[in-house]
């Protein structure tokens, strides 16, 4: 047994027993067992999409994301009261956690995991926290870590209580190295225009409004950046996909409409830096059709059958 | 003859970007054309009109609001914020220029994101028209050199294709999981070649993308024919060169933007 880690060995191990009294009868099973668990000569990518197979490492994923968790916790409390190394130690601790799960998973499944819905959510979640840690690296926000910790939270929640691991089959279209980057991007986009929607929407009550306004705008910011580069990975990929990189798609032209409501924003606070009311109501707009965009057109008549983002609830 | 006409169109542009500028060394009117007092209201008017076009059902040769990409008003929107773009990407250079000083920390992101958008869009949109986009049936044994544009006419092809062995794998359920095309092509200039065209895997040959688009849906794996989708657009790399410059300007503005707490 030649493993990289040697915890997959354990895992694995671990996992085998109940995975033969469910499915002893599957041939997979047979070969497996002729082969004495010699998965890294044996186990091939063929044998890899069998579904059964990748539950396994996902029955330790609670105990990685949980010590991921409570590291990341501890590091964003820290970053509150100022506690920059110590905080930046223990979220880059939590991440180690978090990437360690990733990787035996790659070297179990002996493919990227990226398949799967559930696989999908894990490099969400990995991926938000990263970037916490390097915004908090690179521009010192004491909220960045906070937040990044309960997206991230989120996401490892679905996967535990919703976990649509096994059954997903990944429709030919899907099946590209574009599609986590495209996916994984927008979200991050999302939930940070999300933060600033709330930050803006406590800005309305608040009596200072003035002061909450530099911190939304760097949300901002980034969120248009991101969003940016989701729409542009999207049309880099259709035009692989679908042959065009632009087709005025339902769910295209909603990102484009939101895309361009953002730049409202984002020039109207250089043109009128006081006028705060007005800006907060543009943000409050291009939220909502940033929903219209992400899941509202599903239920909108013009949009319905009409589109080719729909697969399901892939999206 | 159609690369003629947008050329044209490019030029005109062009033109009224220039002389609109000149005309705002002159007249305060027309200086408005450089600030944000004139981005603000024309990226307005974009994100109104789209909306629009994302709340009518789209059809084509549709009634006004139902067929949006040949109704003006939303051609006068795009046309007037990519005026308004060359007005400011004008502006900034000749401030750069009149400064002797290049600003990395300001001046790249907004070149690159304000340049990027209007090479984007107006290549994306004077390239349309160039746009090739066919579909051909083959089969096993039989070379074919025809296919179709979107109003069903023969268009020849400076090549054939052959369809060697059509593959089809499906998961459990028998929905599909992977569908191609083993293809054999042969050029004008008698060359032979071969590829293997998947599902986002297209092939390339002669300015040419090749993408596998259908099968025979009912025979499933045994289907005797693969439909393709075949694509040329010359102006590709005039939009891409925008779209980097986009996905560029943006990595920049993420890496080199200042706390300001």
């Amino acid at each position: 047994m030649n493993y990289p880690l040697l915890s997959t060995f354990h895992f694995f191990q671990l996992s085998t027993f109940n995975f033969f009294q469910l499915s002893t009868a599957l041939p997979i099973v047979r070969a497996l067992r002729v082969k004495n668990f010699q998965l890294s000569t044996s186990f091939n990518y063929q044998l890899s999409t069998i579904n059964y197979f990748p539950l396994m490492p996902w029955n330790y994923f609670l105990y990685f994301a949980v010590s991921a968790l409570l590291l990341w916790i501890a590091g964003a409390v820290c970053a509150w009261v100022r506690l920059r190394k110590v905080a930046l130690c223990l979220y880059g601790a939590g991440l180690l956690v978090f990437l360690a799960f990733i990787v035996t998973m790659w070297v179990c499944l002996q493919r990227p995991p990226m398949r799967t819905l559930g696989e999908t959510r894990l490099w969400y979640s990995f991926f938000l926290a990263t970037i916490g840690f390097f915004v908090y690296l690179r521009w010192k926000y004491p909220w960045i870590l906070s937040f990044s910790t309960l997206m991230a939270l989120v996401f490892i929640c679905i996967n535990i209580f919703k976990p649509e691991i096994h059954t997903k089959a990944l429709m030919p279209a899907l099946q590209s190295p574009w599609f986590a980057p495209h996916v994984i991007v927008y979200m991050f986009a999302y939930a940070l225009l999300a933060a600033a929607t709330l930050m803006a929407l406590y800005a309305l009550f608040a009596k200072k409004k003035e002061t909450f306004l530099p911190q939304i705008d760097q949300l901002v910011a980034l969120g248009i950046a991101f969003l940016t580069f989701g729409m542009l990975f999207g049309a880099l990929w259709a035009k692989e996909a679908w042959g065009h990189y632009w087709t005025w798609d339902p769910k295209e032209t909603w990102a484009a409409a939101t895309w361009f409501a953002y730049l409202v924003y984002l020039h109207f606070r250089r043109w009128k830096p006081l006028n705060t009311r007005s800006a907060i109501a543009v943000l409050l707009i291009a939220f909502c059709m940033l929903q219209m965009c992400w899941w509202g057109i599903n239920y909108l008549p013009a949009a319905k059958n009409n589109s080719v983002h729909t697969y399901g609830s892939t999206r | 003859m159609l690369l003629q006409h947008n050329i044209l169109a490019l030029f005109l542009l062009l033109a009224v970007i220039a002389l609109l500028y000149v005309l705002g060394e002159r007249f305060a009117a027309f200086r408005v054309l450089r600030t944000y007092k004139a981005a603000v209201p024309v990226i307005a008017y974009v994100v109104i009109i789209t909306v629009v076009m994302g709340l009518v059902r789209q059809e084509r040769g549709g009634h006004w609001f139902h067929d949006m990409l040949s109704f003006w008003p939303f051609w006068l929107a795009y046309i007037l914020m990519v005026i308004v773009l060359g007005i400011t990407i004008t502006d900034r250079i000749r401030k750069i220029i009149v400064r002797r000083r290049f600003l990395w920390r300001t001046d790249v992101p907004f070149l690159l994101n304000h340049a990027g958008l209007f090479l984007a869009i107006v290549a994306a949109t004077l390239g349309s028209a160039d746009i090739q986009q066919l579909r051909m049936m083959v089969t096993t044994g039989q070379l074919q050199q025809v296919a179709y544009n979107e109003s069903g006419d023969e268009v020849p092809l400076p090549f054939a294709v052959e369809l060697k062995r059509f593959i089809m794998e499906t998961y459990e359920d028998g929905s599909p999981k992977r569908f191609a095309s083993d293809l054999r092509f042969l050029t004008n200039d008698r060359q032979v070649l071969t590829a293997t065209v998947d599902v986002n895997r297209p092939a390339n040959l002669k300015g040419y993308n090749i993408y596998q688009f259908g099968y025979d849906e009912a025979a499933g794996p045994a289907s005797e024919y693969s439909i393709l989708q075949i694509v040329r657009d010359p102006w590709l790399p005039a939009v891409y060169t925008g779209i980097y410059m986009l996905l560029f300007g943006a990595l920049w503005s993420l890496l080199i933007k200042k706390v300001e707490t």
